[in-house]
């Protein structure tokens, strides 16, 4: 069994962004939304003339144990070939309840307004031909050729290395012994006093200060951790009564957009005849 | 593990009681399965010229969905930036120029104000417009954006020689290749750092860099993935910047040095390097020429000159077995054996009393060490700021490292001592013998070639043609095409090697080479340049080609001039986005993408060290009205009936044999194909016959490997192995090349062929108070004011997700910024001392960016209104920066000037 994931050597990331055009290009991401499954940060640190500059990589960290999946009310979110965290857009019902719990910030909505925007921007044939909430893939269809994920494959400082961890080379090895989970030393291990471990296959090396964003602590992590975990059954009905919401809104407009989907679709057809 | 799992199937069990049934289901596969029917399309990236070689993804209906790096290329091994990324941006911009334009009769140039028309109208219209206004062959000028060199060179030759037009004005020569690359040039023989050099990064323990962010962070694909490698692998890298740019963000050692003090820190590290004896003595005595004499008296070199063929015949050592002067050859790599072919061992440092004819001699190596003693870390550091421990660390590490790499630089002549300043560089490399070496600088395979072949070519007796020479010697053998008088049937060189002739014989200052250059257009337009026959050198029309001189020139005042002149009577554009120049076209030719078309050529693979040919194939079909520039260029030779002398002149220059070109374009033209596509189809007729096979081979990998780089190194290692295209074939520290420049045109200090001090014009400049340094540079999301990035939805949304200001502002330090009582986001104005030029724009304020230095991306402030993502987005650096070239080369004077600030 093979479990993928990356290492980000965030010593070598010069700050260009091309993972972040690669993968927009790719997964054809709602960027026109500040919507996209992975980028770069910057943050300026120290003063002149000790100055630094934090590149900070952020993407989804494909937990081994991923809050998104354990909160999910339909089975969308889940557990994909190699551990690679994924949602099926046609069991999504934008509830939310993953986006909330996600403590790396790695998920959004790809709403009915971004699904239209979508068949403007990449043609009738786009992936998100459904509303959803999306989120990295680890660009699995790439894995299962053979390639490498979009981000990695143009990474110009090399500093996005795919791995899969089950079966590091003797240069991964070394490079994986200096790699530590995200937020560790950080806000969160200290707000659950050292316990919030959802064992990411994402993995950093940085020998700088803050190189990886911080998350705010949400109300949706509190929950999970602390009643949907613990507790399981107790607090879905919770999550979903807060979250259901959502749901109620979105409805309509996903019913709308895949209405007006199908019946583009039978005109095609109907051109093409 | 268990519990976990049977809640997730509650979880699913619980949604589908909640919501199952009512949601819509569309019983359609994943779209991603479509991968497997995607093909993909070799091409070379056109974002700049590092020219990645690159893979693009096309889906079942033809269009093209993804752009990849190509990894059969070892040049930027599979790996593309964000803007090589953002390809199918430019192919799809739906700003586009879509088909042929003529400007309303009646509208002003620049109103935009233009007319559909097609192909065949526009054509008609330049040729009836050229010859109503009687325009000469020589009176148009035509600003060329940088691929017509790379890509379309034997096109761009040919096409202005056939038809009499010398003034190319190239828009990469001012900016560096003609003036900052020219000081590494003359140095190691080469001709373009670009294409001809890169550096070992990746297998470097010590990086030292000067003078801009481009060629490591800035991103140039082949140099940032070998750099990065290196910064993992713990080298030490050092970098000079007054800002801390990408690049210096992972340097283990960042140097916010004074602007324009480069040359005095170099100098007084070559001073210590020569004084500490950190310098590989058997290279220098090998194969430079250190251990050649010279005049004690007037340094001038001890050597005969082989008249006939304008070469050096001799040089002189001291042999140290023999304790002797001996004559070595003129042109070889090393200075082992005597011109008799006996082994010798030349000194590097010989005793006080040689004589040579009666007079003291001294070797280049004494010569130098005398002349840079004066320049101890101490005296730098008092002009630039940087501590003489500092500087001492410095020349150390680099000069005791085991691969030390001088970064050879992109982009930047910025100062008057340009020349100068990478000549030095470019020595200090020397000095440690890590040239055409694993881990060093290493010479493309491409240089490789055209080196090997010319040598045989000599060897042999043969002629070599013009456009096959190699490094340097192409560049003088087009100088002197471009540059000489006798060279054209009509008398009139380009126009700025006029403006020299007659400025030099009229006693006022002249630029020596303004190779492919802007300098005199001023007097031109103006119908004040007087040439040797008496009348006027006018230039009267523009064909602008690839290129918005307004924002790719200084200044954007002065092209709007020229475009608006009375005397301009023809502006022609051809260009793939509507630039700020396309608005003040006459005719506008829309051109295809980079991604539209077959290339008629098959190239080199940039500056990759391994022998890769190369070429483009066209992804999609033209999605408009559009053509190539070899389509342009040819439909206009047509209509002049000068489509022969263009076959001639390409067989002249590059040997492509004339009778087959022109039998087979015709051909294919009668059957409808372009001029651009039959050129294809004759050379890959060509290429087929000697190598059958290969064009199905590049088509499928885009690039096919001749030779690896282990190869030449071990058999044909420049200086090592074979001589280099400079005048002696060695490393030239003494610079034979500036001594015939100041036989040619008398002594000036900035071509003295040693080394003359020379600061640049901002240094020991009193800053009063409110008063910058300015400085500029790049960042990785934009190619230098190219529309093809500015007008970029992608590039334009990462500029934004890192922090708008930082992208698009004028770095400010937070200290003076606070005193001056300045905020991010405030927007300022900013004058030029110098000129009283002025432009508006936010202030960022930052701890990355010197006290005494404001810092401003260089690409922004399109005022191109149909170009609607860049529009009015930061403010245009060709705004600000003056006006003003260095004597040699006529490089852009693009830092020498400071600023003031106010807040509005």
């Amino acid at each position: 069994m093979a479990r993928y994931g990356m290492i980000i050597d965030a010593t070598t990331c010069l700050g260009c962004n091309a993972c972040t055009v690669a993968c927009i290009e790719e997964n054809q991401t709602a960027y026109w939304g500040d919507k996209v499954r992975t980028r770069v940060y910057e943050k300026e640190v120290g003063s002149y003339p000790d100055t630094d500059r934090i590149f900070q990589t952020q993407i989804c960290v494909h937990c081994d144990d991923p809050p998104c999946v354990d909160v999910c009310p339909t089975g969308a979110s889940h557990i994909g070939p190699g551990g690679v965290v994924l949602v099926d857009y046609e069991k999504c019902i934008l509830c939310g309840a993953c986006v909330e719990v996600c403590p790396y910030d790695a998920r959004y909505f790809y709403t009915p307004q971004d699904v239209q925007k979508a068949r403007e921007e990449y043609g009738p044939d786009n992936e998100h031909f459904v509303p959803h909430v999306d989120k990295c893939t680890l660009c699995i269809h790439r894995i299962e050729q053979g390639l490498e994920p979009a981000c990695v494959a143009t990474c110009v400082g090399e500093s996005r290395i795919f791995v899969d961890w089950d079966n590091l080379t003797p240069e991964q090895e070394a490079l994986a012994k200096k790699a530590v989970p995200l937020f560790k030393g950080s806000d969160y291990s200290n707000i659950f006093r050292g316990n919030f471990d959802p064992k990411p296959k994402i993995r950093y090396i940085i020998d700088k200060e803050n190189a990886v964003p911080k998350k705010k602590v949400g109300v949706g992590v509190w929950l999970w951790h602390y009643l949907a975990k613990p507790l399981g059954l107790l607090s879905i009905a919770g999550i979903l009564g807060v979250l259901g919401l959502n749901y109620i809104i979105t409805k309509p407009q996903v019913k709308k957009i895949k209405e007006q989907l199908e019946e583009m679709k039978s005109e095609e057809k109907n051109k093409e005849e | 593990m268990s519990g976990k799992i049977s809640r997730r199937a509650f979880l699913k069990g619980a949604a589908g009681v909640a919501v199952g049934a009512s949601l819509l289901r569309p019983s359609r596969a994943k779209a991603k399965v479509t991968t497997k029917q995607i093909r993909y399309v070799p091409s070379v990236c056109n974002f700049c010229s590092t020219t990645c070689s690159i893979m693009v993804a096309v889906n079942p209906k033809g269009k093209a969905v993804k752009i990849e790096g190509n990894s059969k290329s070892s040049l930027n091994q599979g790996r593309i930036c964000a803007r090589g990324q953002t390809g199918l941006q430019l192919l799809y911009n739906p700003h586009r120029l879509k088909y042929p334009l003529i400007r309303v009769e009646g509208s002003k140039r620049g109103e935009w104000k233009f007319r559909k028309a097609t192909w065949d109208e526009v054509i008609d219209y330049i040729i009836k417009k050229l010859k109503d206004e009687n325009i000469q062959p020589w009176e148009i000028a035509m600003p060329s954006g940088w691929f017509n060199c790379v890509f379309y060179m034997p096109v761009s030759l040919a096409f202005t020689l056939a038809y009499g037009m010398p003034n190319i004005v190239a828009s990469p020569m001012q900016h560096c290749v003609g003036s900052s690359h020219f000081g590494n040039d003359l140095v190691i023989g080469d001709f373009n750092i670009h294409d001809e050099v890169l550096a070992d990064y990746d297998k470097a323990d010590y990086i030292l860099a000067a003078l801009g962010n481009a060629s490591m962070g800035g991103i140039s694909t082949s140099r940032a993935v070998r750099f990065a490698k290196a910064v993992r692998r713990g080298a030490e890298v050092v970098i000079l910047d007054p800002r801390l740019s990408e690049t210096a963000s992972r340097a283990t050692k960042w140097i916010p040095i004074k602007p324009g003090t480069d040359l005095e820190f170099f100098l007084a590290m070559m001073s210590e390097m020569l004084n500490k004896g950190y310098y590989n003595a058997d290279f220098l005595k090998k194969h430079t020429n250190m251990p050649h004499l010279v005049f004690a008296e007037n340094g001038q070199p001890v050597m005969e000159i082989d008249k006939k063929r304008n070469m050096p015949a001799k040089f002189y050592v001291y042999d140290e077995n023999s304790k002797k002067i001996v004559a070595v050859p003129g042109y070889t790599n090393t200075n082992e054996k005597d011109i008799t072919g006996k082994g010798i061992s030349p000194a590097l440092e010989i005793p006080a009393n040689v004589r040579f004819r009666g007079k003291k001699v001294i070797t280049v190596f004494q010569l130098f060490r005398k002349q840079l003693s004066q320049f101890t870390p101490e005296w730098a550091e008092k002009i630039t700021g940087v501590s003489a421990s500092t500087i001492r660390a410095v020349a150390k590490g680099f000069g005791t490292a085991k691969h030390p790499v001088m970064d050879p630089g992109w982009h930047g002549s910025r100062y008057r001592n340009i020349v100068l300043i990478r000549r030095v560089q470019t020595m200090i490399q020397a000095l440690t013998g890590n040239i055409d070496k694993e881990g060093g600088w290493v010479f493309s395979g491409e240089h490789h070639e055209k080196v090997a072949n010319f040598l045989r070519a000599m060897q042999k007796g043969e002629e070599v043609r013009p456009g096959e020479m190699p490094g340097m010697l192409f560049a003088m053998a087009l100088l002197n095409l471009y540059g000489n008088p006798r060279s054209w049937k009509h008398g009139h060189p380009h126009f700025s090697f006029a403006f020299s002739i007659v400025n030099e014989k009229e006693g006022k200052p002249a630029v020596l080479m303004p190779a492919f250059a802007d300098w005199g257009l001023d007097e031109a337009v103006e119908g004040k340049l007087k040439w040797l026959d008496g009348k006027p050198y006018q230039i009267k029309a523009f064909f602008i080609n690839g290129n918005n001189p307004i924002r790719n020139f200084y200044t954007a005042e002065r092209w709007k001039k020229f475009f608006t002149h009375k005397n301009v009577k023809l502006i022609i554009v051809h260009d793939v986005l509507p630039t700020e120049a396309a608005a003040y076209a006459d005719v506008i030719l829309p051109s295809t993408t980079y991604l539209e078309r077959d290339e008629p050529f098959v190239y080199g693979n940039g500056p990759n060290p391994d022998l890769m040919k190369t070429t483009r194939f066209k992804v999609v079909e033209p999605l408009y009205d559009v053509k190539s520039y070899p389509d342009v260029a040819m439909m206009w030779l047509e209509k002049l009936n000068l489509l022969d002398p263009f076959y001639e002149w390409m067989e002249k220059l590059f040997g492509l044999p004339a009778e087959h070109y022109k039998k087979v374009v015709s051909e294919e033209v009668r059957k409808g194909k372009s001029y651009n596509d039959a050129l294809r189809k004759a050379t890959e007729m060509l290429l087929e016959k000697k190598h059958p096979g290969i064009m199905a081979r590049m088509k499928k990998d885009g690039v096919v490997l001749i030779e690896k780089k282990e190869e030449f190194l071990k058999k044909s290692a420049l200086f090592y192995k074979l001589p280099a295209p400079t005048p002696s074939g060695r490393v030239e520290f003494y610079s034979y090349m500036m001594a015939m420049m100041v036989q040619q045109h008398g002594y000036n200090e900035f071509i003295d062929p040693t080394i003359k001090y020379i600061p640049a014009e901002v240094t020991g400049k009193k800053i009063g108070e409110n008063e910058f340094y300015f400085i500029y540079g790049k960042t990785p999301t934009e190619s230098h004011a190219s529309a093809a990035t500015l007008d970029n939805k992608l590039l334009s949304f990462v500029n934004n997700l890192i922090d708008p200001l930082e992208k698009y502002g004028l770095w400010i330090n937070s200290k003076v910024a606070r005193k001056l009582g300045i905020k991010s986001g405030d927007l300022l104005e900013v004058v030029n001392t110098k000129t009283g030029q002025k432009i508006h724009i936010q202030a960022y304020v930052t701890e990355k960016v010197r006290p005494d230095t404001v810092f401003m991306p260089s690409s922004f402030g399109s005022e191109a209104r149909q170009l609607k993502v860049a529009y009015g987005v930061g403010a245009p650096l060709s705004e600000i920066v003056s006006y003003g070239v260095e004597p040699i080369a006529a490089g852009f004077l693009s830092q020498e000037f400071t600023v003031r600030l106010k807040k509005l």
